[in-house]
């Protein structure tokens, strides 16, 4: 177990080592100066040290470091992802188990061409529409943004649903509310795509958990078809289902990007849209160096919880070491 | 008084190439408190009766029967909630293949506790927790693990396939069942822990009157400890009664081939030929019409491509056209079916 830990998070350093080579080759080849002194190779150790104290650089935009910028859209943008998935686990999971335990049934086939056609709607065009109908026509919810302006919340930990609750401001109960609100929308859109995915897992998984001869034995206890599916059917597909999650964390980082754009959500992607506007290269470059080393910590953490919560691939991993 | 009675039991498997006749018109008779054994080749359709009695089929499957009685339940028209609590309290199963009966991602020792009916239980809401606990170590203990902390704490994987065969029988046997299906209960396991099994077996059948049907490919171990058997053929019944009349009074050749595959060796010459039946078993996709052992069988004529009626001659049923011991029949009231 230990040295699986260990082999993972060595991984680990060797992706984001790469991805630092990468960074250092963008960044010497807009910004010629760090190419004049010095080798390659001093000048890349410099470039490391610098990333390690925190020095992504400064913004050409607006002359502020690049990490406190990223520091305050970066949590945006992770609000709304982690909202997003657990709306999507939340609907995704049970729709799933439903469909796998009647695989083959017209119910069935009915949820799958039901998330078949929510897969293939475009992002954007479901942003705009939602934002019409919910927040411009029926007034329901706010239309952008974050909060409403009206409050003032200091940023601690950058998660405005928490900065709310812990804020000593007298209408920090409102403005939970209000941030509430404005997170539904953007959450509700960036769910989809990934819901689609978890009910598709979720069927395949439990559909082949029922055709295993431990639920007939379970069966034979004298169990209920409920009992089986919360004692048995569903601890042995979820585990199965979560490296496929951490698979998606990267994709719902791309789509949130699209969903930020729409929505003006102050995250990272429009953030990143705005450098790219601006070919404000040093930004450009710390933001995809922090996207990319969050996506790569995500799946090895996935396959680490994956390993911890599931004996049985516990045990494949002792046969192979 | 009859506790299970199964009357013309087919089993049909639905397959894209057409419908099998997995088991064609069984019929078996359990008294209470006899051990009856179900004897046949691998492929013989022993563990499907088994599984159509539990009533875990599989959705490809039909099943069909005239009657399937427990008792003075008819479990044909019960709901599926209904037949499950049945099945949950009367009949405890022990399944071939113990290991894959097993949920992976379970202690042992937790799905032991979980197949401990509530209702045994007397005390203070307390305690049960306790209890339950308890239970399972009294369990495991009765099935013959000295170890039991080390096996209520390991997953099935880790443990050997016969001391996941005991817990499985530990499982079968906690709520106390009526009846006791053992499919194949020693078959992995190596000859001492075998003996065990079939001692604890014995036990339960001696001591609590449980009823046991008891399905081998092994006629030897059988008849240890059956009172009663069957024997079955590609799914069909060929002979049953008691361990005498079959043992010593055979009449069909397929049970005589059966006794005979196991040579005494002190009587075999050197380097002789076995004794085996000619042939193999049919695949499901091939049966042959009639009696299904027609074309292996040596004594076989021209009739038998006629399924042959059930005969039935003081309890001992057969169904050949040319029975062996055939001057034994001679001036006996026979009945057919």
């Amino acid at each position: 177990m230990f040295f699986y830990i260990i082999r993972r998070i060595n991984l680990l350093v060797i992706t984001v080592t790469a991805l630092t080579v990468i960074g250092f080759f963008l960044r010497s080849r807009v910004a010629g100066d760090l190419a004049l002194e010095g080798n390659l190779f001093s000048n890349y150790f410099d470039y490391l040290m610098a990333i390690v104290q925190g020095d992504l650089g400064v913004t050409s935009g607006t002359g502020q470091p690049v990490l406190d910028e990223i520091l305050i859209v970066f949590p945006a943008t992770l609000e709304l992802c982690f909202s997003a998935f657990i709306l999507s686990i939340a609907v995704g999971v049970p729709i799933g188990t439903i469909a796998g335990m009647q695989r083959g049934s017209s119910l069935d086939s009915t949820i799958m061409g039901i998330s078949l056609f929510i897969f293939s709607i475009p992002v954007f065009w479901l942003a705009s529409l939602v934002m019409m109908y919910f927040a411009l026509n029926w007034n329901w919810l706010p239309v952008t943004g974050r909060l409403n302006l009206l409050y003032e919340i200091d940023s601690v930990t950058g998660f405005m649903l928490i900065d709310t609750l812990i804020s000593d401001n007298p209408h920090s109960q409102d403005a939970f509310y209000d941030a509430l609100k404005h997170l539904l929308l953007p959450t509700i859109v960036l769910a989809t795509v990934p819901t689609t995915e978890v009910i598709r897992q979720m069927r395949n998984h439990v559909s082949d958990v029922m055709k295993q001869k431990y639920i007939k034995a379970a069966a034979s206890k004298g169990l209920s078809k409920t009992e089986i599916i919360m004692r048995h059917v569903l601890r042995n597909a979820i585990p199965n289902m979560i490296p496929h999650l951490g698979l998606q964390f990267s994709t719902v980082l791309t789509t949130a990007m699209v969903t930020e754009a729409v929505f003006s959500w102050p995250g990272i992607g429009r953030w990143l849209i705005n450098s790219i506007y601006q070919q404000d290269h040093a930004a450009i470059q710390g933001g995809m160096l922090t996207v990319a080393i969050f996506v790569v910590t995500a799946n090895v953490l996935t396959e680490i919880l994956t390993v911890v919560i599931n004996p049985i691939r516990r045990k494949e991993l002792y046969a192979q070491s | 008084m009859a506790l299970l009675d199964i009357r013309n039991l087919t089993i049909e498997i639905i397959t894209p190439q057409g419908t099998l006749k997995a088991v064609d018109k069984f019929n078996i008779t359990l008294s209470d408190g006899e051990v009856r054994g179900l004897v046949g080749e691998s492929g013989s359709g022993k563990s499907l009766v088994a599984k159509a009695i539990m009533g875990i089929t599989k959705d490809n499957w039909r099943v069909r029967a005239d009657r399937l009685r427990l008792g003075d339940i008819d479990l044909l028209n019960l709901t599926p909630v209904q037949r499950r609590r049945v099945m949950g309290k009367e009949i405890g199963m022990i399944f071939q293949d113990a290991a894959a009966h097993l949920d992976p991602s379970e202690k042992a020792g937790d799905q032991l506790a979980e197949a401990i009916p509530c209702d045994q239980f007397t005390g203070h809401f307390w305690q049960r927790f306790n209890w339950r606990k308890k239970q399972a170590i009294a369990l495991l203990h009765k099935v013959g693990v000295k170890d039991h902390k080390r096996v209520m704490n390991s997953y099935p994987f880790e443990l050997s396939e016969g001391l996941c065969q005991k817990v499985m029988i530990a499982m079968a046997i906690a709520k106390k069942p009526r009846l006791l299906i053992a499919d194949e209960p020693t078959t992995a396991m190596e000859p001492k822990t075998q003996n065990q099994i079939l001692r604890l077996l014995d036990k339960l059948n001696k001591l609590s009157h449980t009823t046991i049907l008891l399905i081998s490919h092994d006629l030897e171990t059988v008849s240890l400890l059956a009172d009663n058997m069957t024997v079955m053929y590609c799914g069909q019944m060929v002979e049953s009664g008691t361990r005498d009349q079959v043992f010593n009074h055979t009449h069909h050749p397929y049970t005589d081939a059966l006794l005979r595959a196991n040579p005494d060796f002190s009587q075999v010459p050197h380097k002789a030929r076995l004794n085996t039946l000619a042939g193999q078993v049919p695949l499901l996709h091939h049966l042959p019409i009639g009696c299904r052992l027609g074309p292996r069988c040596p004594n076989a004529q021209k009739n038998c491509v006629i399924t042959p009626p059930m005969q039935k001659v003081k309890g001992h049923m057969f169904s050949c056209h040319f029975p062996l011991n055939a001057d034994e029949l001679k001036g006996k009231k026979c009945q057919k079916k």
